[in-house]
């Protein structure tokens, strides 16, 4: 019976997971992953069949978050300075993805998605990194595009007491930087504790044609803490606080750069592991975080008139959640989740011996949210699995401040102040085993999202890529999108291929269109651009990934992505990535590894020109690194170098604002000792 | 029993909340302007406004009391007619006489200084007050102050058809903010020195802007005719800060003039 439950979670896994899905070799941490798919881990801790991917995603010495979800399937960048790049689902912004923390719904700060939520978090902070596309991934939060969770990484529990820790250097030719991080761990058997620290500076990064790109630096410090205490046989307590805080950030493509950035992050959970997995398991978080945003113009020498936009959010939430396994063939999840959200920026700009002049950007928005999620896994027969899901969610959004609610009545004189809106997703998917080597996965999925304060609230925020002033629309109706998905997975013992095509039809599409009668505020704006629901766009698109291990030593990974999106009016969608093709040769022995990674993106030539994008030429990088670790008695040195854009290409990738070329040649330099103190 | 007598007491409680008393309205706000004795009748007059008299459209206040009692009279009539003298001339602006006292008793008018006190020429009111009850009635001149305000809140040109001056005061918004604002202008025209009658059947457009940023604001409402020479519309301001409010003013389809009232303000 038990060798059953154990090739249930399996089959679970393998059918419905993506490629680098958790193992389920059920020690404390991962005997979540029955229920956890899609998951690609990066951890430090390298487990099983996912070792080859985790190698590749966290390739030698991950500088920066950016540079592991750029490996992710399916995922792409926004870029407007060296730091903080958005990230984009399949060719959907954070508007339509839920960027989470530990299942924390946090909300960026910044009018200017100067700080999508990703940016508070870094690689070492992280446990793995969560994606679900599409309406399907509405377990953190009603979506359309679907949602990306920072899983923190937790203390962990030993059979006797003991201490480690590690220290790293890392140095970039480029940019004329690095980073300094540091971690200890006490483990001991009912309580564990981690901290760790970063410390980053980037100057300035160097083109390709040797010029630095001025407004690309930046400096960040982030710290976390996790405690976790065994209070009983069946429960125990976690907790977990983390810092950022971010200085002097350079954005080129912006006409503003940031002054601080600061993130706080505080969270209480209760888990409850009952004895089979038969009997209810649950968890319950409570949390808070805050962010705080200034934006500065006072390096820009160019800007008619000094300007301040600091921006706040404050966010507490809470949800319990629960598995049931009545017997082994269904699997039920529930979650019931709140958070209530505080949104808050302004703007003064102050001509020279003039009056200054003060807005609100967000008009102190109070959104509180209450959702309840159930999912259903049922093994109907022996290698088939049907999935059921389903959440329902109202958001409630009220103005709190008189000027905001004075500012929205000149264009909104109906809109009272507040408004509930329902958001439903609803998932259904069927997997099964064909035979030894091949897996077919489907899906269907409905949902709808909320509209963001941005796209509801919004009032004359400036974007510099198309040039307009947009604004909020508080009468927008929820944005509804289908998603048909099915897949295949080939598997050998040496090589595993996976293939999914997706399509997602939306309606109430929300996008902002040209509004000709109104003025625009910022000086040599183009216009103004409301927030509407456009009647359907239209999002198809195929993801490849290949994992082989060719022999002992020697190993390929490789992912490529497509995306074909169009508007009603058959125009292309924006944020649309072309064509990649991403590739790591890796030869590793025990102690030292060689990796040539190649990253080829085809051109863009369908692009949205009204939102400000033009075509994008054709590249192709490469990255060479290297390891070698020395092993000590007490300690491991793992010493790395690489060289990053080996080919001193010149190149953007078609997301990226105002076509400033990424870094030029770049080599690299980390040293990492790790301890370990026995008691 | 106690639940239906804590009902009845948590209702009445409400009740007490939505029916609080309006709050009283200090009799003497704002500053007293001018002041005269009116002896013969045996009354004092007080005039009273929100602030300093100023060049522009503005509420004053008589207050007449009995000299014996101090007690307010609100019985009485009152003419009031505004007086610059110049050296070489003599002239009136425009003003609204109301019937008579208003609830507290005040006798309030309206008027349009045109121009401030200083080394043009002094303003005063001829004030005439007639008690019915003794019928009789006595006139005195009460100097006044007017200065001139940071931002001009009253327009002059010669309108181009008849060639006749057309004085154009802003009524509202005193207080400008964020948002929609009423945006009300009073329109006179001068007939002779002493005789301004209000100005109605123009058409009157307007747009704000914000000259430092050049850009307007949306869905502003022109201002049409109501009474007395009023046009009343709307204006919006997006943010706080300098605006400047465009106003073109036809009759028919001819252009009889143009002008600007800037507005400076905070809102935060």
């Amino acid at each position: 019976m038990y060798a059953r439950l154990i090739i249930f979670l399996a089959l679970g896994l393998s059918y419905l997971s993506a490629w680098g899905q958790a193992p389920c070799s059920c020690d404390p941490d991962s005997c979540e992953c029955g229920y956890q798919l899609a998951e690609v881990l990066i951890t430090q801790k390298a487990l099983s069949s996912d070792e080859l991917l985790t190698r590749f995603y966290q390739t030698s010495s991950v500088p920066n978050i950016e540079e592991v979800l750029r490996r992710l399937p399916g995922l792409s960048l926004v870029k407007r300075g060296a730091y903080a790049q958005e990230p984009v689902l399949r060719g959907l912004g954070t508007n339509r993805v839920n960027l989470t923390i530990d299942g924390m719904r946090m909300f960026e700060a910044c009018t200017d998605k100067m700080d999508p939520v990703s940016a508070y978090v870094e690689p070492n902070n992280l446990q793995s990194i969560d994606v679900q596309a599409g309406p399907k991934g509405s377990s953190m939060g009603s979506s359309s595009g679907g949602g990306i969770n920072f899983r923190l990484k937790q203390a962990q529990y030993a059979s006797e007491g003991n201490w480690r820790g590690y220290f790293s250097g890392r140095s970039q030719t480029v940019s004329q930087g690095g980073a300094l991080r540091g971690g200890a761990e006490y483990r001991s058997p009912r309580l564990g504790i981690a901290t760790n620290a970063v410390y980053r500076k980037q100057g300035n990064y160097r083109l390709p044609n040797g010029e630095r790109l001025a407004f690309t630096q930046y400096e960040k410090l982030n710290y976390s803490l996790a405690l976790r205490y065994q209070s009983s046989e069946r429960g125990e307590w976690q907790v977990n606080l983390l810092g950022d805080h971010a200085r002097d950030i350079g954005y080129v493509a912006l006409p503003m750069d940031v002054a601080t950035a600061d993130a706080l992050i505080g969270a209480l959970t209760y888990r409850h592991r009952p004895e089979n997995l038969r009997w209810l398991s649950w968890e319950a978080k409570l949390y808070h975080n805050r962010i705080d945003h200034v934006m500065d113009d006072s390096q820009r020498d160019s800007v008619a008139m000094h300007m301040d936009m600091p921006g706040y959010t404050r966010t507490t939430g809470g949800y319990w959640k629960s598995s049931w396994m009545p017997n082994l063939n269904h699997l039920m999840e529930l979650k019931v989740d709140a958070f209530s959200n505080l949104s808050y920026a302004e703007m003064t700009m102050y001509p020279e011996g003039e009056s200054p002049m003060f807005m609100l950007t967000w008009p102190e928005l109070r959104r509180s949210a209450l959702g309840v999620y159930l999912r259903e896994r049922w093994q109907f027969r022996p290698m088939w699995q049907l999935e059921a899901g389903a959440r329902l969610e109202g958001n409630h959004s009220s103005v709190l401040s008189e000027l905001g609610q004075r500012q929205l009545q000149i264009f909104f004189p109906d809109y009272a102040g507040q408004n509930l809106q329902p958001a439903g997703n609803a998932t259904l998917g069927l997997n099964g085993r064909l035979n030894d080597y091949w897996q077919l996965r489907s899906l269907l999925a409905w949902g709808q999202r909320a509209p963001t304060v941005s796209e509801q609230f919004g009032y004359y925020l400036f974007s510099r890529l198309d040039g307009f002033d947009y604004l909020g629309n508080p009468f927008l109706k929820p944005e509804q999108a289908w998603q048909g998905e099915l897949g295949a997975t080939y598997q050998r013992e040496k090589l595993e291929l996976k293939l999914t095509a997706f399509g997602y039809q939306f309606y109430d599409y929300i996008q902002a269109e040209v509004v000709p009668d109104y003025s625009a505020m910022t000086i040599g704006a183009a216009g103004v651009k409301q927030y509407e629901n456009l009647p359907e766009a239209r999002l198809l698109g195929g993801e490849m990934q290949l994992a082989w291990q060719m022999t002992q030593a020697l190993s390929l990974v490789g992912t490529a992505q497509y995306s074909h999106g169009r508007d009603h009016r058959a125009a292309p969608l924006p944020l649309i990535p072309p064509l990649q093709v991403q590739g790591a040769l890796r030869y590793a022995t025990e102690r030292s590894s060689l990796q040539l990674e190649t990253s080829w993106n085809a051109g863009q030539s369908r692009f949205s020109e009204p939102f400000g994008e033009d075509g994008t030429p054709a590249y192709t990088v490469a990255n060479l690194r290297g390891s070698h670790q020395f092993q000590l008695k007490e300690q491991r040195i793992e010493v790395s170098a690489g060289v990053e854009n080996l080919l001193n290409a010149t190149y953007w990738n078609h997301l990226d604002w105002g076509n400033f070329p990424q870094p030029g040649r770049s080599g690299y330099l980390s040293v990492v000792v790790f301890w370990e103190r026995q008691p | 029993m106690y639940k239906s007598i804590f009902f009845l007491l948590s209702i009445s409680l409400l009740f007490w909340a939505g029916c609080k008393p309006a709050p009283v309205v200090d009799p003497v706000e704002g500053v007293v302007v001018g002041e005269a004795a009116l002896t013969d009748l045996g009354l004092s007059l007080e005039l009273i406004a929100p602030d300093s008299l100023f060049a522009g459209y503005q509420t004053i206040k008589a207050a007449i009391k009995d000299m014996d009692t101090d007690e307010m009279r609100s019985d009485l009539e009152l003419t009031v007619i505004p007086m610059m003298t110049m050296t070489t001339m003599t002239h009136s602006v425009p003003i609204e006489q109301n019937a008579g006292s208003d609830t507290d008793g005040y006798y309030p008018f309206q008027t349009v200084f045109i121009m401030p006190s200083g080394d043009m020429g002094y303003w005063e009111l001829k004030v005439t007050v007639r008690d019915p009850l003794a019928d009789r009635e006595q006139t005195v001149m009460v100097p006044i102050e007017v200065v001139n305000p940071e931002e001009a809140k009253v327009r002059n040109f010669v309108a181009a058809d008849d060639s006749i001056p057309l004085f154009l005061s802003l009524v509202q918004p005193t207080e400008p903010t964020v948002g929609m604002n009423e945006f009300t202008l009073a329109v006179h025209k001068r007939e002779t020195m002493m005789n301004f009658p209000a100005v109605e059947g123009l058409t009157i457009e307007i747009e704000p802007t914000m000259p430092t940023m050049n850009h307007g604001s949306p869905n502003n409402v022109h201002p049409v005719y109501t009474a007395q020479g009023h046009y009343k519309g709307r204006v919006n301001f997006t943010m706080d800060g300098w605006w400047q409010v465009h106003v073109v003013v036809k009759r028919g389809e001819t252009v009889v003039g143009e002008t600007d009232f800037n507005l400076t303000f905070t809102d935060r």
